[in-house]
């Protein structure tokens, strides 16, 4: 076509169009291929298939694993019991540090707020499923030497590595805990709070990994805080960056947002209960109600 | 209509009715259990106690702009002026050029403004395809563009492709993903 | 019976169907072409946007300031003329863009094919149910012994071998033909038919049906006879509460159809030979397809219906 430029195919073929005759319910066609339709195998000789696919599941097969009458794979080696209880064990889906750059650079997630579980989760782009005994996001390093946002970040896993890289920028990061429960709320808020049930309390962690939720180093949820100060210079100086003072910082209200042990979302007590339609929160009035959400 | 269990005792009035209309009365034990039969429990359509309460709540507008914050978006939000401005971004996007080059064909950016240059792994193989998807214009011209700047990378100089005209594709047989992108970007698009 | 508008002065741009079903080509009259009630042609993708204006005299200013919402960067968008409903004739009142993305996308047939197929099938439930040889009355009893009868051996008279007998492998209760067509095919599936329709000449644009001056059906068909709109129109506006005029002219013609945004569908365009648009109903159109290609998740089941 002569002429250069987005759209020419488009604008050849609706020229074309305006020749042609008007599209009706009558013209159209579609352009996928007939279904193969089974040609069954009739005849005399009864031919060489199973008469009809249908008959494969009603015909008599031997079970699954069936060797034919000799000792089955499956009873042949013995039981491993090293990975017994993997169903039982928790998850964390990995998400990159790359992936949380190139979403700060595009505007899919807002570093001007805190950044939990539930904000990534509302991109779309990351999933966890609670029922599958996802217990939240893993940060992981790959992106770690691009990663230059300054952001207030809550993880269920990661490494030290990822620690630092968030600190060096003037970030914090905050590893917490939440159950299944707790879960189950935030990995789809809209479907949650369309509910009409109360925010749950956030139980604590299993005695498996309370120590590690406690652990200064790991910057737990449950860590003193003072002991998580001292953490951090520890990890300036074992990786050699200059730790930025997180107290002159403007963002500094920001940063240091952190939620309560019992909270599931920011800003929002358990207990209340959301009413979307009236844009409003319906907060208990009763006190022992409300000390047992507080407590 | 009446619930079943009040017709046990006859109506204090006739029923208004005009057709005739016949009252059954069955013996008790029966109609319990055909009500338990056929009704389920009794008490299940007990309309619900008016003396009954339920917690005390205060109701308040001021906390549901964190609501707000919670819920999340649908649609791709617009991509911050830093990005625009300062670029390459940390994670290393490129925005495309301002106004579009006059070629003669055009590759618009996804709905993520990222480059349609796609790695299809063949399955259960270890064939490699590139493929540059949503190419407008002229297609031919932009395959012979393509394959002469791709020869520079290629083992053996040569680069089979693929063009699907209906469709709006080129695929090129190898992993040249980074390199198509370079090419891409260095063009404007 | 709705008498139709019979002679048209000018013979209609579209091809006629031929009697025995073969198509006719009609050459295009420079007489029809020359009334201006076509579109301007196509703009190559370096013009400016409004390179045509109003052939009509008009007094009022043009209705030519219209923001296109996510602007197109790289196609040029397409322009219509916005008339109005007040005389049989009508004014040209405007010339406003349409993005072209959605009034210029690729006329897909098959995608349009696609969304009237679901469209019909969808509601469609196939009612046909035959009785098996169990459901059939009676056939409890061995008509006949086993042996000594001369007659072929039997179990029961309604076998699927007996005549009045069951059916084997007959049709077996309601069975629904519903499924939904993703999102993403159904928005296509609408992009391409107003392509198509704007295309082709038939889809012109209001500028509200509150213009309308009569709410006699008489003065609507003559209205569309005399600007070449065909035997049956759709009018869609923006919210499902119309002008009382159009309502109730509309009410007393059959294949003139009112219908809000929220109703356009791929087999109602298509049914109607021409498709009417206000402007507000424009706004809202681009509004939502533009919004389907900017989801975040595409096949997100929540946006699916």
């Amino acid at each position: 076509m002569a002429g250069a430029g987005p759209g020419r195919s488009v604008d050849y073929a609706l020229t074309l169009l305006r020749r042609l005759p008007r599209i009706t319910l009558g013209n159209l066609k579609g352009n996928k291929e007939q279904k193969k339709k089974h040609n069954y195998s009739r005849g005399q000789d009864g031919g060489s298939d199973r008469g009809y696919p249908e008959q494969a599941k009603k015909g008599s097969q031997p079970p699954l694993g069936f060797a034919g009458g000799s000792n089955p794979y499956y009873t042949r080696h013995p039981v491993e019991w090293y990975y017994r209880g993997h169903e039982l064990r928790r998850q964390y889906p990995p998400y990159s540090l790359f992936s949380l750059q190139r979403n700060i650079d595009m505007g899919i997630i807002d570093p001007a707020y805190p950044i939990d579980l539930v904000q990534l989760c509302n991109t779309k782009l990351y999933h966890i499923d609670p029922l599958q005994r996802h217990f939240g996001v893993n940060l992981t390093e790959e992106g770690m030497h691009m990663f230059k946002a300054k952001i207030n970040l809550e993880v269920q896993w990661t490494t030290e590595s990822v620690i630092a890289a968030v600190e060096r920028n003037g970030g914090t990061i905050t590893l917490a805990y939440f159950d299944p429960a707790c879960l189950n709320a935030m990995h789809d808020t809209r479907s949650f709070f369309a509910r009409g049930v109360p925010i749950p309390r956030r139980a604590l962690p299993p005695e498996n990994c309370l120590e590690l939720y406690s652990n200064p180093k790991m910057r737990g949820y449950l860590a003193d805080p003072a002991a998580v100060s001292l953490a951090r210079v520890e990890l300036a100086q074992k990786f050699g960056y200059n730790l930025p003072d997180v107290t002159k910082d403007p963002d500094y209200e920001m940063l240091i947002k952190r939620k309560d042990p019992r909270q599931c979302f920011y800003d929002l007590e358990p207990g209340w209960v959301v009413n979307l339609k009236d844009r409003t929160i319906l907060k208990p009035a009763d006190e022992v109600i409300r000390q047992y959400y507080r407590s | 209509m009446l619930p079943l269990r009040l017709l046990r005792s006859a109506p204090s009035h006739p029923p208004t009715h005009s057709h005739s209309h016949r009252i059954f009365q069955p013996s008790s034990s029966l109609l319990l259990s055909f009500q338990r039969t056929y009704l389920g429990r009794t008490d299940k359509f007990k309309p619900p106690d008016p003396n009954q309460t339920y917690t005390p709540v205060v109701e308040s507008a001021d906390e549901f702009r964190f609501v707000d914050r919670l819920l999340g978006r649908d649609v791709v939000p617009k991509i911050p002026e830093k990005s625009l401005k300062e670029y390459p971004t940390p994670s290393g996007w490129i925005p495309p050029a301002p106004v579009p080059p006059q070629l003669p064909y055009f590759i618009a950016r996804t709905r993520f403004h990222n480059l349609p240059v796609y790695l299809h792994v063949v399955e259960h193989s270890t064939r490699k395809l590139t493929q540059v998807a949503k190419v407008q214009g002229d297609i031919w011209m932009l395959e012979k563009e393509l394959v002469h700047f791709l020869r520079q990378h290629a083992f053996d100089g040569l680069v089979a492709s693929q063009v699907s005209e209906v469709n709006r594709w080129i695929r090129i047989k190898g992993n040249y993903v980074e390199q198509v992108k370079e090419f891409l970007l260095a063009k404007g698009f | 019976m709705i008498i139709r508008p019979v002679l048209l002065k000018e013979p209609s741009p579209k091809v006629m169907m031929h009697k025995t079903g073969t198509l006719l080509r009609t050459v295009f009259s420079r007489s029809w072409l020359a009334e201006s009630i076509r579109k301007p042609a196509l703009l190559p993708c370096a013009g400016t946007i409004s390179r045509y204006t109003a052939s009509s005299s008009s007094n009022s200013a043009l209705i030519t300031d219209r923001q296109l919402l996510y602007p197109p960067k790289y196609n040029t968008p397409r322009e219509a003329w916005v008339e109005t409903l007040g005389t049989l004739e009508g004014r040209k009142v405007g010339l406003i863009p349409l993005h072209p993305d959605i009034f210029a996308e690729f006329p897909r047939i098959d995608v349009i094919h696609e969304n009237v197929k679901w469209q019909k099938l969808y509601q469609h439930v196939d009612y046909a149910h035959q009785r098996t040889r169990a459901e059939m009355p009676g056939g409890g009893r061995k008509p006949w012994p086993q042996k000594k009868t001369g007659r072929a051996r039997h179990g029961s008279i309604r076998s699927p071998l007996f005549k009045g007998g069951g059916a084997a492998k007959g049709p077996r209760g309601p069975k629904s033909f519903f499924y939904m067509l993703d999102l993403q095919n159904r928005a296509k599936g609408l992009k391409c038919t107003l392509s198509a329709k704007f295309a082709q000449d038939d889809l012109h644009i209001v500028d509200s049906f509150e213009s309308l001056s009569s709410p006699e059906s008489q003065f609507l068909e003559a209205l569309a006879a005399k600007r070449n709109w065909g035997l049956s129109v759709l009018f869609v506006d923006d919210t499902d509460f119309m002008a009382k005029n159009i309502a109730l002219a509309c009410r007393g013609l059959p294949s003139f159809t009112l219908m809000p945004v929220y109703g356009l569908n791929c087999f109602s365009m298509l049914k109607h030979e021409t498709v009417v648009l206000t402007t507000r109903a424009v706004d809202k159109i681009e509004e939502r397809l533009k919004r389907v290609d900017n989801l975040l998740r595409q096949n997100d089941p929540r946006h699916a219906r």
